[in-house]
């Protein structure tokens, strides 16, 4: 058993939300689905559900077509577990209950062992007399895991399922889900617009740009290393963007001189530069020696920049600063500088580039690849 | 009759996809809709339909009176509540006025009595005979009416208080909701900014409420323009009583439709100012943080005002009433025993709770709809048949006898002939065409408290039951119907009790010697027995108190226990 999406495309109205999609998610499997909000991300898992009619493309549970051009099964006879973002627990109804409505074929005996399965496995057994609106977000979130997984669904769909719990209580709850989903067996297809949590659920991961194609798959810790879209590698994190022209295999931008090999001149390039890729230095402090210039794959000479703030983060202390000598409209950059940083150094401050953090891109349209 | 229709906007996109699933349910609630909207649609039919016209002749005759007076009269009881209702509102939502928790329900209480009633009884007190003209004689020693003046109770003056006093609720419920919702902050600000509180209230809060108050009034305006038992007591020449005139006195219904097409202008007006004001009110929204308004505390001759201001309109619009009601209830407590008055007891009790009934499940019909599907063609449809709580009963009245009539003769015709005996009014005689009248009338109460309901409930819990196996009506037994159980007896109640009070349109098409206690009241009164009128009377007003508890509830706590997290309409 598993999902699979073909060539999925939706529009509302004249606006194309989901353009050409196709994900596979074999039994066991979780997949996960990655991009801003409003990119149509929901509206694909309410299509695989089958709240939303199929335009365009198929959904395929294992070998049977559940929609395609001609066939359309109704959301109530395709078995999926569907979690909402706000769960959507039935409020008049207590936790047993809420588990119990998806079964309806199950003589009472095996449907009271069932409820006391699933209650037992997302840890919810002695709440189960207690009513939603008496639950912390947390336990609402396991009740609504317990109910749609109670029926036994093949596949289970996952919206944004975590973005409703407080930020202490989400790291341990989705740890719990990945383990209940795992041991499971379904196949899982979740959406979020958070990269932390697509980075620590997925086994496979999409990620998809706000004009609803698909612009990068891949499994997680690869799109994260290797953004293969500008678009890509700035949706993990705020990161800076600087532009050039290709000369000579290289470009000159105001943070220094950044190695394009493979662009032709005359090509428009793009560097994408994470917070962590940049490094600050006080001048009077000792010089960067050859070892630590090869640790951080430093490249290049510093370049004198003014610190405009910096603020701790903790282990970091988040830096925004801009190239000395440029005026007050001239763009600022940002990094996060191991420990401390002085928010008004004495000395000149030079920043450097970690060139293996960076990602080049350059546009189609502008350039072929160059020619070997 | 009012409950702030919900126009709760459900996105577009999720619900589209629930269309093609959902046929049965679109095509029962487009026949129920339409069905509704024949009424309404035969009276605009009528407006723009050439016939044989008195037109003319009217308006050579009456018709500057009847709209003179009109006018009149709903622009005084529109400043009259304009003032109460504000001003109590913004008392209590402010200011630590002594018995401030009693004021804040016990204000709405002048909703439960009908302006017909207040009528008969102010004028009783009031009148030559009456005990306050009576005590002024003996105090001062006069004689004849020509030894003194005092006020006529029966005129425009006397109409535009007795609607005054009993329909401020409107405004004050609706404008105390919108300072309630105001975040206290804006109000701070505005004083930070240099603006006393006097200024901060006409600066700040007043123009925030606006939209509300607005709709306020036009509820109330609405109501004034439905009134017949007062003006026909005070012989106070309204459409109203035009429409009347010329229908059951002149026997003329052609005539009649065409002062209801009048009416319809104004209606039209109401509607208008109500659902501009509505939208408008998506933007006087300060703040979703709610923050209860620190009250001021009012000392010496302040709170002494503050007080006597809202006990006013308490008093003479709700416990003076009800004081003489009981007084002379209980003078006639044997002929309010007898049997005209329990017959025409369970004859309103039978209307209003058939009414009660089938408005309810119209409105669960067509809310549901419009919830499964919506679009635009079937949220217009249904819009247009929930227009009747704005149509004067006298109009909706002529709007259900026309086809019913028409109906009637058509089967008559076809039974004479083809039977050869006439089966009478089968539709128009009887209290169908009442209950009937009543649905369209009410329905907005109905579809409006349901659909407001229903909008808090997430669409996510119909997407989780429908993957868990739900189909359509399964949902709506057992996942909708339960959550909004309270919303739907408040609507059946708010129905029963509108149907008890209903007058105009019971007069009109009520069978032969059908008797309600509404009825009842306006002959008893109209023939000047009042102590006769006092039993049915008490009796309406007794029913008429339950749905203003439910809305002082409402008013109090006015966050309701909703469906779903995350769903925050406030």
């Amino acid at each position: 058993m598993g999902l699979y999406l073909s060539n999925i495309s939706h529009r509302f109205g004249a606006k194309l939300v989901i353009n050409n999609v196709s994900a596979e998610i074999p039994s066991g499997q979780i997949l996960c689905l990655l991009g801003p909000s409003g990119c149509g991300k929901t509206t694909l898992l309410r299509i695989a559900a089958g709240l939303e009619k199929l335009q365009q493309g198929s959904v395929r549970f294992s070998d049977e077509i559940v929609a395609d051009a001609n066939t359309h099964v109704p959301a109530e006879r395709r078995g999926v577990g569907l979690m909402f973002q706000d769960f959507a627990l039935f409020p008049h109804l207590n936790v047993r209950d809420n588990v119990a409505f998806g079964l309806t074929e199950l003589s009472t005996a095996d449907e009271n062992s069932r409820i006391d399965q699933v209650l037992e496995r997302v840890n919810m057994h002695d709440q189960a007399e207690a009513f939603p609106h008496t639950l912390s977000g947390g336990q609402q979130q396991r009740v609504a895991l317990a109910r749609a997984l109670a029926p036994k669904p093949a596949v289970m769909l996952l919206d944004e399922p975590f973005s409703g719990l407080d930020q202490n209580m989400r790291v341990q709850i989705r740890e719990e889900t990945l383990g209940i989903l795992k041991s499971s067996g379904v196949a899982t297809l979740m959406v979020t617009h958070n990269p932390d949590e697509a980075l620590f659920m997925a086994d496979r991961m999409m990620v998809m740009g706000p004009d609803g194609q698909v612009l990068q798959e891949g499994l997680p810790n690869e799109i994260y290393a290797k953004p293969a879209h500008a678009y890509v590698a700035k949706f993990f994190g705020q990161a800076n963007s600087v532009t050039g022209v290709a000369l000579g295999g290289k470009i000159e931008t105001p943070l220094g001189t950044i190695d394009v090999p493979d662009c032709r001149d005359g090509c428009e390039v793009e560097a994408v530069i994470r917070p962590a890729a940049l490094v600050l230095k006080i001048a009077d402090e000792e010089p960067l020696d050859d070892k630590r210039r090869r640790s951080d794959f430093i490249f290049g000479h510093g370049v004198p920049v003014d610190v405009i703030s910096a603020r701790s983060l903790g282990q970091n202390t988040f830096v925004r600063f801009r190239i000395s000598g440029a005026g007050e409209d001239a763009p600022d950059f940002h990094c996060r500088q191991r420990g401390f940083f002085p928010e008004n150094p004495d000395a000149e401050v030079q920043a450097f580039i970690r060139q293996k953090r960076i990602f080049i891109y350059h546009s189609e349209d502008s350039c072929q690849p160059a020619i070997s | 009759m009012n409950v702030s229709q919900a126009t709760t906007q459900i996105g577009q996109s999720t619900r589209s996809g629930l269309r093609s699933l959902t046929d049965g349910w679109t095509i029962s609630s487009f026949i129920i809709a339409a069905f509704v909207a024949i009424p309404i649609l035969t009276v605009i039919g009528l407006a723009i339909s050439p016939e044989e016209s008195i037109w003319q002749h009217l308006a050579s005759t009456v018709l500057p009176r009847y709209i003179r007076t009109t006018l009149g009269l709903m622009i005084g009881v529109g400043v009259g509540t304009f003032i109460i209702g504000v001003g109590t509102a913004w008392i209590v939502t402010t200011c630590n006025v002594p018995g401030r928790r009693i004021f804040e329900w016990a204000l709405l209480l002048p909703l439960a009595i009908p302006a017909y009633v207040i009528a008969f009884l102010y004028t009783d007190i009031l009148e030559f005979a009456g005990p306050v003209q009576g005590l002024l004689r003996e105090t001062f020693g006069w004689v004849t009416p020509h030894d003194y003046w005092f006020p006529e109770i029966r005129s425009l003056g006397g109409a535009i208080l007795m609607m005054t006093l009993v329909l401020y609720p409107y405004v004050y419920m609706l404008a105390r909701a919108a300072f309630l919702e105001q975040s206290h902050g804006v109000l701070e600000v505005s004083r930070t900014l240099g603006r006393g509180p006097w200024r901060s209230f006409f600066n700040v809060a007043l123009p925030l409420a606006r939209p509300a108050i607005v709709i306020g009034l036009s509820l109330v305006m609405m109501e004034t323009l439905n009134d017949f038992g007062t003006v026909d007591f005070f012989a106070v020449g309204t459409l109203t009583l035009g429409v009347f005139d010329v229908w059951m006195n002149m026997n003329n219904i052609g005539g009649a439709a065409q002062i209801a097409v009048l009416m319809l202008i104004f209606v039209m007006f109401l509607i208008g100012a109500e659902r501009f004001a509505r939208r408008k009110q998506r933007f006087h929204h300060t703040t979703s943080r709610q923050k209860s308004m620190p009250r001021r505390d009012v000392t010496g001759w302040l709170a002494t005002g503050a007080f006597l201001s809202c006990l006013l309109p308490l008093f003479f619009g709700f416990l003076l009433p009800v004081g003489l009601l009981i007084n002379g209830a209980l003078g006639h407590f044997g002929e309010a025993i007898d049997g005209s008055f329990l017959a025409s007891a369970g004859n309103s009790l039978m209307l209003s709770g058939l009414a009660a009934m089938f408005a309810l499940a119209v409105g669960v019909l067509l809310a549901y709809g419009l919830r499964l599907r919506g679009g635009a063609l079937l949220t217009g449809i249904t819009r247009f048949a929930s227009l009747g709580y704005a149509i004067p009963g006298a109009v909706l009245a002529i709007g259900v006898i026309i086809p019913l009539a028409w109906l009637d003769n058509s089967f008559d015709a076809i039974a004479r002939q083809e039977f050869g005996f006439s089966p009478g009014l089968i539709l128009s005689g009887t209290i169908f065409a009442l209950v009937f009248g009543y649905v369209v009338r009410f329905l907005a109460l109905s579809v409006g408290a349901i659909e407001q309901s229903l909008g808090r409930i997430t669409l996510n819990i119909d997407g989780a039951a429908r993957t868990l196996g739900a189909s359509s009506s399964i949902i709506l037994m057992k996942v909708h119907l339960p959550i909004i159980r309270g919303s739907m007896i408040t609507a059946a109640l708010l129905v029963f009790v509108d149907g008890m009070k209903e007058l105009p349109m019971t007069i009109i098409m009520r069978p032969f010697n059908f008797e309600t206690l509404a009825t009842q009241v306006h002959q008893f009164a109209a023939a000047e027995q009042f102590g006769q009128a006092a039993p049915p009377a008490l009796a309406i007003v007794a029913t008429g108190i339950l749905p203003v508890i439910l809305l002082s509830v409402a008013i109090t706590h006015f966050r309701f226990f909703s469906g779903g997290d995350g769903e925050d309409r406030g």
